[in-house]
């Protein structure tokens, strides 16, 4: 019997990312209070977790690494060695490492070893160098029981370990193989096992997840006591366990029962998985030779390579022509393309189970309205019709909810994309030399996935922003009256139909003298110009623009505050800044909920509809005779209340025919992106509706000027205009007939 | 239909070390021509309705359409092949394939049957020099008195052409 692991191996990845945010999360707040025993536990079950779990998938390499963190940890929990920051700092870049490797794992790619490398031997040197008598105070419930030092390879122990296990039904119902713990009791070293089937109730009355049989144990090994119940430490809980320690060093007896479980010899951890993983199966027949010693790697791999190809045999029997062995290939190349999966990053969401049984009993309201719709359909009278009229407003009903619990489904608390921040903000306190405290609140504000993944470029950008211009070195707070430390805040919160994510520091304020002094230089603003602040502070987002006299390694060098602009812009979102000279800046983004649906005008030009995205429209205006004026012949531009902006003809772009051509009959839609107006000339505003976006990437691919295709009240496609690439495409001045 | 010449037709594939499957095509007519996909490519078979124009697309890519929520553009064969447009009757139909892992439909005059073709009535495109593109001809097969042309649709749908558009326009 195989199990194709594959299929869960995307649940490993999603699992284990969780856990190494666990662990990085923990090892952040566990720089506040060394001590606390629930929180090094806690770090310790997760790398424990991503171990075992990369051993049952067979990625040695990460079951290994972790393993040594696990060391770390476990002597921390233990209380042998103290959580101090160059300790700290070394398990942070640790979990760095465990990214790397998990990533390296899912891509099938080769590990960084120059990063693994270095970190695997530091952490083996922490584990062996660093083993300081246990903390006063700490406690140590191994302790006591086995007298603990950190044993060198050669002067280890061997213990007899006499274990008895009664596993109850609760250990079953979390899916916990009994034959797993012993598995890994065997990678510790001999190990007897048996069961006690005395004890078993007559088969009539037996029961698949009734009380389970009593499993005595005994187990030689070098590891210390705590290994042994560090095996237990998911099922003793639900177990009753005890372990004792017999201090001989002889092999054991057999165990007292009749049936015996497990006895083989001792397998290396780091390879314990991979072995646990191929069950039953014949192994090739290079391999028993391989490890018998017969022959070597070299004369196997040389071997192997001097088989002909089954093609070039088939080939050679004349049982196929090389066309039909070509084609055979081709296809099967062809089948191997389409099973590999498409991105490697997962996409997929955790739900919480209580959404998903809302969906079910909607949808079930759902299916019963249909049923008694069609059964009205089948024997409808006139004389029913309000009935009729009823049920439909009930589907009415029954779809909005549906449709609100959905996009439910993909809300996520917004938390997920604070999680980078203490770990950002802690790295850039120590780059920087300054002391940065970050504050979070509003985690649990809900946010869809998509705008989630696209937000949190654009933030880690202001965050690293706040912390490497906004707020001052500990010297210049000090001068300023100004605590020494500087806060950094993250707030999100609703506002209307949108999120707000605001980010907040103390520090020194945008300096609005320095900024003119800069765009007037840059010749962005005259000299003359009077310039409000809310003018001033947005000249930040220029490209190229900032304000640091320094460029740092962190920020301030290539990407810049545009990038943040244009990003939350792209997603319909915008960014204000409030500031105080001396007091601190605050940047707000305000983003829509979602992004499947947008708020749109439908417009029509000729025979054809276009949406165009709500957020982009200023103003919508029916000019007079005079105002609108060709320029050089080659285009018109609109007079607007004294500004003038340049007049797109939505017909000629899309080479469509509209009904008007003459501007003063038309609707000129005043649209503004970026800072740059345009007045896009259409035949008749339709009015006002909420579309869902549908991609055109996925079965063709981007059109100029759309930013996707919606699905209308009739069944038919219409577009959603780009602003952005729209006014591109007109400014090519291409007229584009399909 | 005889199944009695059908099964012998696939013992006979399957006595040349073939496999039966993929030997069934959907055949369809343009003007006089019979063309021919295989049948594991079509997703399902739609009565012509109106599209929706894409601008800056190339004259063979009539537009898009509403398949159930998703868009889907659709491709007009007779202008694809150069030959000369006419007007949809009550016979067009949108045949839906899959091409790679994109959902594309082509207009056709008229669907005429499923055929079963015995690889030994198969044979290669013919080489009409180089004033006739046949990179998207997988073969040529007869059935009957009749010729069909059967396609290679991810050449005639290559999405890399729908790509290169972008480009050029």
């Amino acid at each position: 019997m195989s199990v194709d692991l594959s299929k869960f191996q995307s649940a490993f990845f999603e699992e284990s990312a969780e856990h190494v945010a666990t662990m990085e999360e923990g090892l952040l707040q566990l720089e506040q209070c060394a001590d606390d025993l629930d929180l090094l536990n806690r770090i310790f079950r997760a790398a424990h977790s991503i171990k075992g779990n990369a051993g049952m998938f067979g990625f040695a390499a990460v079951g290994e690494f972790t393993h040594k963190m696990e060391n770390i940890l476990d002597a921390l929990r233990t209380g042998q060695m103290q959580a101090d920051k160059p300790l700290i700092d070394l398990l942070l870049e640790a979990t760095d490492g465990l990214k790397g490797l998990l990533e390296a794992a899912q891509t099938n790619a080769d590990p960084d070893e120059d990063v693994v490398g270095p970190l695997r031997e530091r952490l083996l040197a922490c584990t062996e160098s660093r083993a300081v008598g246990p903390v006063k105070g700490a406690p140590s419930p191994a302790h006591d029981a086995s007298p603990v030092k950190r044993e060198a390879p050669d002067e280890m122990r061997r213990i007899r370990y006499e274990i008895h296990w009664v596993p109850t039904p609760a250990v079953f119902a979390r899916g916990i193989h009994p034959g797993q713990i012993l598995r890994e009791l065997r990678d510790l070293g001999e190990l007897t096992s048996s069961a006690d089937i005395d004890r078993l109730p007559p088969l009539e009355r037996l029961h698949a997840e009734g009380r389970s049989l009593p499993l005595t144990c005994t187990l030689i090994t070098e590891h210390p006591r705590r290994e042994v119940e560090a095996v237990f430490l998911f099922v003793q809980d639900d177990s009753e366990l005890t372990i004792e320690e017999t201090t001989s060093s002889e092999p054991g007896t057999r165990g007292r029962g009749d049936t015996e479980i497990a006895a083989s010899p001792p397998r290396p951890v780091a390879t314990a998985g991979m072995g646990s993983t191929s069950d039953g199966g014949p192994k090739p027949l290079g391999e028993i030779l391989l490890e018998e010693g017969v022959i070597s790697p070299d004369v196997l791999r040389h071997a192997l390579s001097q088989q002909k190809r089954l093609g070039e045999i088939l080939v050679e029997q004349k049982a196929a022509t090389p066309q039909q062995i070509a084609q055979a290939l081709d296809k099967q190349r062809k089948l191997e393309q389409a099973a590999q999966p498409k991105k490697v990053e997962t996409a997929s969401i955790r739900v919480d189970t209580e959404k998903i049984d809302k969906l079910i009993n909607l949808v079930g309201e759902l299916v019963i309205t249909q049923s008694m719709l069609s059964d009205l359909g089948a024997r409808f009278a006139m004389d029913r019709l309000p009935v009729l009229q009823e049920r439909i407003s009930q589907l009415e009903r029954n779809t909005r909810e549906i449709q609100e619990r959905v996009m439910a489904v993909r809300m996520l608390p917004i938390g997920t994309a604070f999680n980078r921040f203490p770990r950002l903000v802690r790295d850039l306190a120590a780059r920087n030399s300054k002391q940065i405290q970050l504050l979070m609140s509003g985690e649990e504000t809900e946010l869809d996935k998509t705008v989630m993944e696209s937000i949190g470029d654009p933030l880690t950008h202001l965050v690293r922003n706040s912390a490497d211009h906004g707020l001052e070195t500990p010297e210049e707070r000090r001068a300023a009256g100004k605590p020494e430390q500087g806060t950094i805040t993250l707030n999100a919160f609703h506002e209307g139909g949108s999120i707000c994510i605001a980010v907040t520091d103390d520090g020194r304020g945008l300096n609005r003298d320095k900024i003119l002094a800069k765009a007037i230089q840059q010749g962005l603003v005259n000299e003359a110009d009077k310039l409000s602040d809310e003018q001033v502070w947005p000249l930040i987002f220029r490209p190229g623009f900032s304000t640091a006299d320094k460029i740092t390694d962190v920020s301030g060098r290539g990407v810049g505050m545009d990038v943040v602009k244009r990003n939350i812009e792209g997603l319909g979102g915008t960014v204000t800044i409030t500031t105080e000279l001396g007091k601190g800046t605050t940047f707000t983004l305000k983003l829509p909920l979602t992004l499947a649906i947008i708020e749109g005008m439908t417009v029509r030009v000729g025979p054809e509809t276009y949406i165009v995205p709500l957020v982009s429209i200023v103003e919508s205006i029916q000019p007079g005779p005079s105002a609108v004026k060709p320029v050089a012949g080659r285009g018109e531009i609109v007079n607007v209340r004294g500004a003038y902006c340049p007049v797109v003809r939505l017909g000629d772009v899309f080479g469509v025919q509209p009904d008007c051509t003459d501007p003063t009959r038309a609707i000129l839609v005043i649209l503004e992106t970026e800072g740059e107006r345009a007045a896009v000339m259409v035949d008749e505003l339709l009015g006002q509706q909420q579309v869902v976006i549908k991609s055109l990437e996925k079965n063709f691919r981007k059109v100029d000027g759309m930013a996707g295709a919606t699905i209308l009240g009739d069944g038919t496609v219409a577009f959603i205009l780009d602003v952005r690439g729209l006014l591109e495409v007109a400014r090519r001045g291409e007229v584009v007939a399909a | 239909m005889a199944t009695a010449v059908d099964t012998a037709a696939s013992e006979a594939d399957q006595q040349a070390g073939l496999s039966a499957a993929g030997s069934q095509y959907l055949t369809f007519t343009l003007g006089e021509e019979h063309y021919g996909v295989d049948i594991l490519r079509v997703q399902e078979i739609k009565g012509y309705t109106a599209v929706t124009r894409i601008p800056n697309t190339p004259d063979f890519i009539k537009g898009v359409l509403n398949l159930r929520g998703t868009i889907v553009p659709i491709v007009d064969l007779r202008n694809k092949f150069g030959m000369a447009k006419v007007e949809a009757t009550m016979f067009t139909v949108i045949v839906v394939v899959v091409v790679r892992d994109r959902v594309m439909g082509i207009v056709v005059d008229a669907v005429s049957d499923v055929l079963d073709i015995a690889t030994k009535d198969i044979q290669p495109p013919p080489n009409f020099g180089a004033r006739v593109d046949t990179g998207f001809i997988h073969s040529m097969a007869k059935s009957g008195d009749k010729l069909i042309t059967l396609l290679d649709i991810d050449r005639v749908l290559s999405v890399d052409e729908f790509e290169q558009t972008v480009t050029s326009a």
